[in-house]
């Protein structure tokens, strides 16, 4: 068995809560519709694990989540 | 064998050697991979090792199994006295801290405000959140946050943040440009309350009202902005309408322009596109845009979004090519090839869910208690100052009880309450789900008209499931295929 590890989360690290986790660098926009300010949005910043009912936060009353276009991408 | 650990907690009742451990094992194009779900960590498996995993999950006895794969038998121990495949269910959920840690961090570190300045809004798109096709959603409405309001809910977020050197302010509506005053008002005052304290500025807007005296101000300010429009105009046009119906797009594009052109080609990564799409299969269609207006940079940031159907909601009938369905095969192909892609719609998309799952939090064994899925901790990052100055968990959430106000402050106990009912309602159902150390369901998946529904939660969670599943699958064929993205998804900040 190999892990497939990663740089950055290593194990045991404290984490407060889920919404520690947050990605806000890079080409990234944060998925609340806050235009990159490093908003969470994963209580919310989950893009791809969303549902498809819950209107986005950018104020169009669309839903944030790609999560379907991601299950199209990932098919085997 | 050794199974210590195991005896260990067979002595507590509650397993023995052959009960299976918490685990989710899957494989994708002949590659195994099996996920622990209390360490969070994720391991490759050859196909012998995945045989035995299998089996394991399936209640045959490691001592069984050894009797044929005693290698794979004896990894998987040596594993196991490391902290892994762990079999004891969790004993609930709850955030990685004492509420006394999260208050603190509540009342000390928020980050962001979003305010929402305005209920009006100057479209009527076909879809929107607050047209009345929502249960427990708002309708349009003329109101606008009053300056008392605002005022206060700045100084909310400068006391809130004390322990912070920087915070962002949002805007948010309705069309938070038709309060143009307001909005300037809001800047000056958050600026002249700001002390040393760096404050980021963002605007969610439908870019109609942009000109160059807005442009201008909202530069200077710092403005991160992001433009909400659906792709080409045919698109855009059949649901983003003015009230009298005619389509939005000419406007739209006359002000995202004035914005490309005020604000320096170095700071155009402040502006992005919100695109909203009927469905999956629209996703290569909104590059078209980019075809008609050959002056948008390729590089703009852009993500696509997948409209929440509200009552009455009908697809465009208008036919797609059929190649650009393909959209989700042109990223994968861009991975396995090198090749780039037309726009950042694929990474904006597809490299974020998998940068997320890079950098999951990883545990060294056993977890009593999970997170409550993917929950935020209410108020800790972010609040929403509703127009008339009640505090929401966030802008997204509709059906969740509100959490303070401006006034009155946040309500610490009202957040708590949330919480731990969500948390105790939600275990039942995730004790033994194979998400558990993934799951971002949150509260807006789950609370109606102020009241926790299992039933509403449940339809995401089915969702959810199948999303994680094909994500971890994804991921683990990357980290085979082509495990230099693994680098570059680790180049993403993790606060």
């Amino acid at each position: 068995m190999r892990e497939i590890t990663s740089k950055k989360a290593k194990p045991g690290k404290k984490v407060l809560g889920k919404d520690e986790v947050i990605i806000r660098k890079k080409s990234f926009n944060c998925d609340c519709g806050c235009a990159g300010s490093g908003s969470d949005y994963d209580g919310g910043f989950d893009l791809a694990f969303e549902d498809p009912d819950p209107a986005c936060g950018c104020g169009c009353g669309s839903d944030v989540s790609t999560n379907q276009a991601c299950d199209m991408a990932y098919e085997d | 064998m050794n199974y210590n650990r195991v005896k260990n907690i067979d002595n507590m009742n509650y397993l023995s050697e052959t009960n299976p451990p918490l685990i989710f094992q899957f494989e994708i194009r002949g590659y195994h991979f099996v996920l622990d779900l209390h360490t969070n960590r994720l391991f490759s498996l050859d196909s012998r090792e995945a045989i035995v995993v299998r089996k394991w999950a399936e209640g045959i006895s490691l001592t069984k199994l050894s009797e044929e794969y005693p290698i794979e038998v004896m990894e998987i121990e040596k594993l196991h006295e490391q902290g892994l495949f762990c079999n004891q269910f969790p004993s609930g959920l709850a955030f990685g801290a004492g509420w006394d840690a999260i208050f603190d961090q509540i009342l000390h570190e928020r980050v962001r405000t979003v305010l929402e300045i305005t209920q009006q809004c100057n479209l009527r798109c076909k879809y929107c959140a607050f047209g009345g096709g929502f249960v427990d959603h708002r309708r349009h409405s003329s109101k606008v946050m009053s300056r008392e309001i605002l005022e206060k809910a700045i100084d909310e977020a400068f006391i809130h943040s004390d322990h912070l050197e920087e915070i962002s302010i949002g805007f948010y509506g309705g069309e938070p440009l038709l309060p143009w005053k307001l909005l300037k008002t809001a800047v000056r005052y958050t600026q002249a309350e700001s002390s040393n304290k760096r404050v980021r500025f963002s605007l969610t807007t439908n870019a109609t009202l942009i000109d160059q005296k807005k442009a201008l101000f909202l530069r200077d300010a710092g403005f991160s902005i992001l433009v909400s429009l659906d792709g080409p105009q045919i698109l855009n046009d059949f649901y983003r309408i003015y009230p009298d119906g005619e389509g939005s797009y000419a406007d739209t594009v006359k002000g995202l322009k004035i914005l490309l052109d005020v604000y320096p080609p170095e700071k155009h990564e402040m502006i992005g596109l919100n695109m909203v799409i009927p469905s999956y299969r629209w996703m290569s269609f909104l590059e078209r845009l980019w075809d008609k207006e050959p002056w948008l940079p390729r590089t703009l940031r852009a993500q696509a979004t997948i409209v929440s159907a509200p009552n009455d909601f009908s697809e465009p009938d208008f036919p797609l090519n059929v190649e650009e369905k393909n959209y989700r095969k042109q990223w994968l192909d861009s991975i396995e090839t090198g090749a780039e892609l037309k726009t950042t719609l694929g990474q904006e998309i597809f490299d974020k869910a998998m940068a997320k799952i890079h950098q999951r939090p990883r545990f060294r064994d056993y977890r009593g208690m999970f997170f409550p899925n993917g929950c935020c901790i209410p108020g800790a990052r972010k609040v929403y100052v509703q127009a008339e100055g009640n505090y929401q968990i966030c802008e997204r959430v509709h059906g969740v009880p509100t959490i303070g106000s401006v006034k009155q402050g946040i309500d610490l106990s009202r957040i708590r309450q949330i919480v731990e009912e969500y948390s105790r309602l939600s275990f039942p159902d995730c004790k033994s789900c194979f998400a558990i150390s993934t799951c971002t369901l949150c509260f807006l998946h789950a609370y109606e008209n102020g009241q926790f529904n299992i039933e509403k939660k449940r339809l995401a969670c089915s969702r959810v499931k199948k999303s994680l599943a094909t994500n971890l699958k994804m991921y683990g064929l990357i980290s085979k295929i082509s495990p230099e993205n693994l680098d570059a998804w680790d180049e993403v900040v993790i606060l």
